[in-house]
């Protein structure tokens, strides 16, 4: 059965299905092919509707089978997912077989409902400010369908302004909820989505990290409060890797089940620092995970971070998006161990066998020097003497990898010096483990530094008998990498940020300044908006209002709700604010309020002349005489041409006459009152 | 039994908030405003975007929940602003046979001084299904509001609900309007043969109509009067030379002729009504002068579109002033 | 200007005594462009009026009696063969005169009345294909008996307000009759002379657009349209087509009152004349009512801002 055509020239319904479009395009990674494609078809098919191209909707029983087949499909496949995604990829589907159906006022309403949800669910996975601006102009357009479904036959024009006042008036309104709702942390673990994982993994084989270093995306961004650390000071701490399997490098599984156990407990881990202090905010951008950043001994105190035992700070659920928080550092304090015994077990762990030759080299090794001072001092000596190279383009090396790194290719990136490194100081028997995290970072003027994915890095830490210290094999490779970035360290090999398209154009000055104007914006955009937490939060209101007390809360409140009350009375009795104009009418109709005083009442359709003629016979000539000008002087401004011109001479002179007629009158009443006394009198 | 006692409390406080009038300014008094079914779907994405914010720590999330909060607030005041720019005036009231539905036209006045109102408005009788919606931006006046009539006699316009949900749906705007102004219904014409009388009071046997024609056919000839129409003229007379004749019809009789209501009480007196509001419609229709008697009611024989009125305001009227004079 | 209207006026008022309004209404109609209708019995000056308002202004004259035997063509005129120069030639009927006076309108066929408004709404008459332009001015005055409607053709509603305005002369009252019966026989027909050109008067119209009318007049005849349009006591409501022609009227009762703009007298003292055919098809249905153009002033504030 077909039915009429709704959607004819309906630019509420044109508006929605454009704005399904572009919400669902925009999450072409987490939403599958085929949902994106049967919301590209819904889409056709309401445009069509739409131009009248296509007279006839289709019919439900297409539509129910269509719904059906995708349910299956969904189901077969979506299990996988997750929940996040699945529910995702459902609210797509439902909305794309929704449009194709969309007949009525409810199932237009609901569409729009979802839509605003699809936006909310966009906003999980884009945060960037050209995102942010997208989907607020979806936002607008679907507000914008919303006024044209309620009043169809206004100008795109009219409704664009209507849509443009009412957000303007909504934005205070939204900032205010924004500046005083307290920020609650999650209420429940969400489902994470997959598939848009950025940064550091907690398993590295060595090749991984060369290729995180290819990608030029922004990591975190940290703005010190003091002065700035060196750049070859500059280790950011990320994940500490302590378990090796012969290829691999992961975090312990018992790290795990013993920091799970603390956090239960809520047993923190407050080590013992001395030395200067450096204090900086680190704003991280979202990356799925759970690990942040800090140089050497980080602590801090925001409860959403935990203290790794192990000097890791982790964020208590997974980075969804970006997040703000304050971290003070101790450059010279020891990284004392927590339970000793159980970092030197944990960190001599050892494969059962592989890598043969490397073995073998550290024996004779160890045999000839003795203490640990000597024997690092022997390993980092044949790195220098030896021909390694530093590449970003390191040969797979899939059997015993340590072995064909030493003696065989001699070439690698950061994380095969760091792993060959930790393996050998393990095989020599000194425990040690290999950290991940950034080196470096690019500073913007004074305000921040940006450390990029491409400033990945790992080292090695082993454990002396005051603490962990560290140990960069890389430095010894290649000393550039420490002091200038990675882009000088490869520069001789031309593989730096290859697969970039706009790397070239980093040679124009211009292009350098524009990406670095973004780049500003970015940061206050992340620290403003996307870190705007709870500190923040109370900076803000301190700021305004001083002292956070109860009473001075409540007053703001009070008053911020009185405010309100009074600009929306305002606007609303606009013409309160105009204040009774003194015009030629107003002295006319005063002038009759007199007249009706002393007895003579204009019928309420008597023109203004007749009126003037009727006084004339019941009053006195001078009175009479007083009105007839004032008369004149109405009928000249209200009627005659050009009468709104001369307004202010008008005024001026019904001002006199009006006072004129008040004496007239008065004199007249007194003089009757007197003739009253004297006839009483008689 | 409860429900109904509640809505009996319900219109007598409408009666009280809203009395009749013919012409309606809205303001805050008449107006009633309450989300609509959309607004609390939008509340609940609100908070459900919330939470997602939220759980996420998303603060984007949170702030498009925020955002729309706060257009949900402005709406509310925008509803109420445009909704209160209205001016309803109740033009003139149609006359309907029983049965039929009155017309009643609104005449709907969209600027004031302060703004203009614009949106789609929903019109329909108290309690009852939306009639019609009409745009007020292409608004032609008067919209007319059809009212269903059961019996014959005067009758109060039901309360009018006019409704809004400008600008964003999100807030429904209504009132119940009473206006102060009667419908007269006159009686349903029920067809029957035309029993008329004379002066004397005398019934007509053939009657002055038989049925349908009456108004055709040829009657006699007679001399032409100047003046008289020229297509009753009987050409064919004079062709032949006899003078200008002119055809006289049964219908445009001259005689004085009454309609009279027979019974004066039960049952049978409404569908003798009904038979009499025939028999005016078919005079009338015939162009014939005639008059109504109905027991004290006399309306005197004339003819055209005020005398019909006359008639079938008797009609509808008959009974009706007696009650009231008790 | 203003003083040959005024002696226009009072010229005319020698001849019809005691209806100076009346007379001032049909010059006012006159100088509007419109067409009038005088709706009164026998014997009240109708002739008489429209006959001095030829004179005074040096326009041609003509009468055409309506009976119901009038075809179209003895007013028109009619195409006769021309023998002597084989082509047909073009004989103007009475109407090609300025000012014609239609008497008893109401009682010519539906036909010949159709072609006489067709004429006037179109200032031409248009005759086997050809279109023949009517002298300018061109002033219709009908007139129609109110009583004696036997075998009449009342003008079909539509077309009443064809005409600008419709007047009632009336009864004159007492001391003017008396006058006139007063007034010796020879000088009932008393000579008038022309007091404004022809082309003066067609300038007189051409001005009239000059006549400012300000925002609150506009302003009081919308609210008088459109009560009519609201209320019940008015069974037909005044058109767009009316307002037009009220202010058009009362742009020229100021113009001859020598005002160049507008004020809320203008419109109500030309309103019962424009406006009252329009609220009341005919008289016959209500002749005892009050004037519902006297109504319809009484419900409206000129001054509300």
């Amino acid at each position: 059965m077909n039915r009429l055509n709704p959607s004819a020239y309906n630019h509420a319904h044109l508006l929605l299905t454009l704005v399904l479009c572009a919400s669902s395009f925009t999450l072409f990674t987490p939403l599958q092919t085929w949902i994106l494609i049967l919301v590209g078809c819904a889409g056709i098919i309401r445009i069509s509707l739409f131009l009248n191209w296509q007279k006839h909707q289709i019919s439900v029983r297409t539509i129910n089978l269509l719904a059906i087949l995708s349910a299956i499909v969904l189901a077969t496949f979506g299990w996988q997912l997750g929940l996040l995604l699945g529910m995702l990829n459902l609210l797509a589907l439902a909305c794309s077989l929704k449009l194709m159906l969309l007949a009525n006022r409810r199932d237009y309403f609901q569409l729009i409902g979802i839509q605003f949800f699809l936006i909310g669910t966009g906003l999980v996975f884009n945060q960037s400010i050209l995102f942010s601006l997208l989907y607020g102009m979806l936002t607008l357009m679907l507000l914008l369908s919303l006024a044209f479904h309620i009043s169809p036959s206004t100008s795109w024009r009219a409704q664009t302004m209507r849509i443009a006042k009412m957000s303007l008036q909504a934005l205070p309104l939204c900032l205010m909820l924004f500046l005083i709702i307290p920020k609650l942390g999650p209420m429940w673990q969400m489902p994470v989505g997959k598939g848009s994982e950025t940064g550091l993994s907690d398993k590295v084989t060595p090749g991984d990290l060369a290729q995180l270093a290819r990608s030029s995306e922004l990591a975190f961004r940290v703005s010190f409060e003091q002065q700035v650390p060196a750049m070859n000071q500059r280790y950011w701490r990320a994940l500490v890797l302590e378990e090796f399997d012969g290829k691999t490098w992961q975090t312990a599984p018992y790290r795990d089940t013993l920091r799970r156990r603390y956090q239960r407990t809520n047993n923190r881990f407050n080590p013992a620092v001395s030395g200067p202090r450096i204090d900086y905010q680190v704003l991280s951008e979202p990356s799925q995970k759970p690990w942040l950043f800090g140089l050497d001994v980080a602590i801090s105190h925001d409860s959403k971070i935990w203290q790794g035992r192990e000097y890791q700070l982790l964020s208590r659920f997974p980075l969804q998006s970006g997040i703000a928080y304050k971290v003070s550092s101790y450059t010279q304090s020891p990284l004392l161990p927590d339970i000793e015994v159980l970092d030197r077990r944990l960190n001599l762990q050892l494969p059962e066998s592989g890598n043969p030759r490397t073995r073998q080299w550290v024996k004779a090794l160890r045999e000839q020097h003795k203490t640990e001072g000597e024997l690092i001092k022997a390993v980092s000596e044949y790195f220098i003497q030896q021909d390694f190279r530093y590449t970003l383009n390191p040969n797979p090396m899939p059997v015993d990898p340590v072995d064909q790194f030493l003696f065989e290719e001699q070439a690698g990136f950061c994380a095969h010096y760091a792993g060959a490194m930790t393996y050998a100081l393990r095989l020599a028997g000194i425990p040690a483990r290999m950290v991940t995290g950034y080196l470096g970072g690019e500073m913007r003027g004074d305000a921040y530094m940006s450390i990029y994915q491409y400033d990945a890095h790992a080292w090695v830490e082993w454990l002396s008998e005051d603490g962990w210290k560290r140990l960069d094999p890389t430095a010894l490779v290649s000393p550039l990498r420490l002091d200038f970035g990675l882009q000088q360290a490869v520069a001789y090999e031309d593989s730096f940020l290859a697969d970039s398209p706009l790397r070239r154009l980093q040679q124009f000055a211009w292009v350098n300044e524009f990406r670095m104007l973004l780049d500003d914006m970015d940061y206050l955009w992340s620290k403003w908006i996307l870190g705007f937490n709870r500190d923040n939060q109370e900076d803000v209101l301190k700021a305004l209002l001083g002292e956070l007390s109860t009473l001075r809360l409540t007053i703001a409140g009070l008053a911020l709700v009185a405010i309100t009350a009074i600009l929306l009375a305002l606007y609303h009795y606009k013409h309160w604010l105009v204040l009774a104009k003194k015009t030629p009418a107003y002295y006319y109709a005063r002038s009759l309020k007199l007249l009706d005083d002393n007895g003579i009442t204009r019928p309420h359709w008597m023109g203004p002349e007749d009126f003037s003629k009727q006084v004339q016979q019941s009053m006195s000539t001078d009175i009479s005489h007083i009105f007839e000008h004032i008369t004149g002087c109405y009928l000249q401004s209200c009627y005659a041409r050009g009468g709104n011109t001369k307004t202010q001479g008008l005024n001026q002179r019904m001002r006199t006459l009006l006072n004129q007629l008040k004496q007239g009158l008065k004199k007249k009443k007194s003089s009757v009152r007197d003739a009253q006394r004297i006839d009483n009198i008689s | 039994m409860f429900s109904k006692h509640l809505s009996l409390k319900i219109t007598q406080w409408l009666d009280k908030r809203i009395p009749p009038a013919t012409d309606v300014s809205l303001h805050r008094r008449n107006i009633f405003i309450f989300p609509s079914r959309f607004g609390f779907l939008f509340l609940v994405l609100c908070v459900a975007l919330f939470i997602l914010g939220t759980n996420y720590q998303n603060n984007l999330i949170l702030i498009l929940a925020f955002f729309l909060l706060g257009l949900f607030l402005v709406s509310l005041f925008n509803s109420y602003l445009n909704f209160s720019g209205l001016r309803i005036v109740i033009g003139k009231v149609g006359y309907p046979f029983a049965g039929d539905s009155a017309n009643v036209p609104l005449w709907i006045e969209t600027t004031t001084k302060k703004q203009t109102a614009h949106g789609r408005l929903h019109i329909a009788l108290y309690g009852k299904n939306v009639q019609l919606s009409v745009d007020l931006d292409r608004l032609t006046n008067p919209v007319d509001v059809a009212v269903p009539t059961s019996s014959r006699g005067p009758q109060a316009i039901p309360r009018i609900t006019l409704s809004s949900f400008y600008p964003l749906g999100l807030f429904r705007c209504w009132t119940h309007l009473q206006f102060a102004s009667t419908i007269l219904v006159y009686p349903s014409p029920h067809p029957c043969s035309v029993v008329t009388y004379d002066e004397s009071g005398e019934e007509n046997q053939e009657g002055p109509v038989s049925d349908q024609q009456g108004h055709d056919d040829f009657h006699s000839l007679t001399e032409y009067q100047p003046g008289q129409p020229l297509y009753h003229v009987a050409w064919k007379q004079v062709a032949k030379g006899q003078g200008m004749i002119s055809k006289k019809f049964s219908g445009s009789s001259e005689r004085e002729i009454w309609l009279r209501l027979t019974t004066s009480s039960g049952p049978q007196r409404e569908a003798d009504l009904s038979r009499l509001c025939f028999m005016v419609l078919e005079l009338d229709s015939q162009g014939y002068r005639f008059g109504l008697e109905l027991g004290d009611t006399l309306v005197p024989p004339a003819q055209g579109n005020h005398h019909r009125h006359q008639c079938l305001k008797a009609l509808a009227l008959y009974g009706f002033s007696e009650v009231s004079h008790e | 200007m203003q003083t040959q209207i005024q002696q226009a006026v009072s010229q005319i008022s020698h001849v019809i005594l005691g209806k100076e309004q009346e007379i001032k209404l049909a010059l006012t109609c006159l100088v509007a462009g419109g067409h009038l209708l005088i709706e009164d019995l026998p014997g009240m000056g109708k002739t008489t009026l429209s006959n001095a308002l030829a004179t005074v202004f040096g326009l041609g004259f003509s009468r055409i009696q309506f009976t119901s035997d009038l075809l179209p063509a003895d007013m028109l005129g009619v195409n006769i063969f021309d023998s002597q120069r084989q082509a047909f030639s073009f004989h103007p009927g009475p109407l090609f005169q300025q000012v014609v006076l239609a008497d008893e309108i109401n009682r010519a066929s539906p036909k010949t009345q159709s072609a006489l408004l067709e004429a006037m709404e179109e200032h031409q008459v248009s005759l086997d294909g050809e279109t023949h332009e009517l002298p300018s001015p061109f002033f219709v005055i009908g007139t129609q008996n109110p009583q004696h409607q036997a075998g009449t053709y009342p003008l079909p509603e539509s077309q009443l307000d064809r005409f600008l305005m419709r007047i009632q002369l009336g009864y004159p009252n007492w001391q003017a009759e008396k006058d006139m019966l007063k007034q010796p026989r020879q000088k009932d027909v008393r000579p008038l002379s022309p007091v404004i050109s022809p082309a003066a008067l067609l300038e007189l119209q051409q001005h009239l657009d000059e006549v400012h009318a300000s925002d609150s007049i506009i302003d009081y005849i919308l609210r008088l349209v459109t009560f009519s349009r609201e209320s019940e006591h008015f069974p037909n409501a005044l058109s767009p087509r009316a307002s037009k022609a009220l202010l058009q009227s009362a742009r020229s009762w100021a113009m001859i009152d020598d005002r160049d703009y507008l004020i809320p007298e203008d419109v109500q003292a030309v309103l019962p004349a424009v406006a009252e055919h329009r609220l009341r098809s005919t008289l016959t249905d209500h002749p005892t009512q009050t004037s519902l153009s006297q109504l319809l002033l009484e419900q409206v504030d000129p001054l509300a801002a």
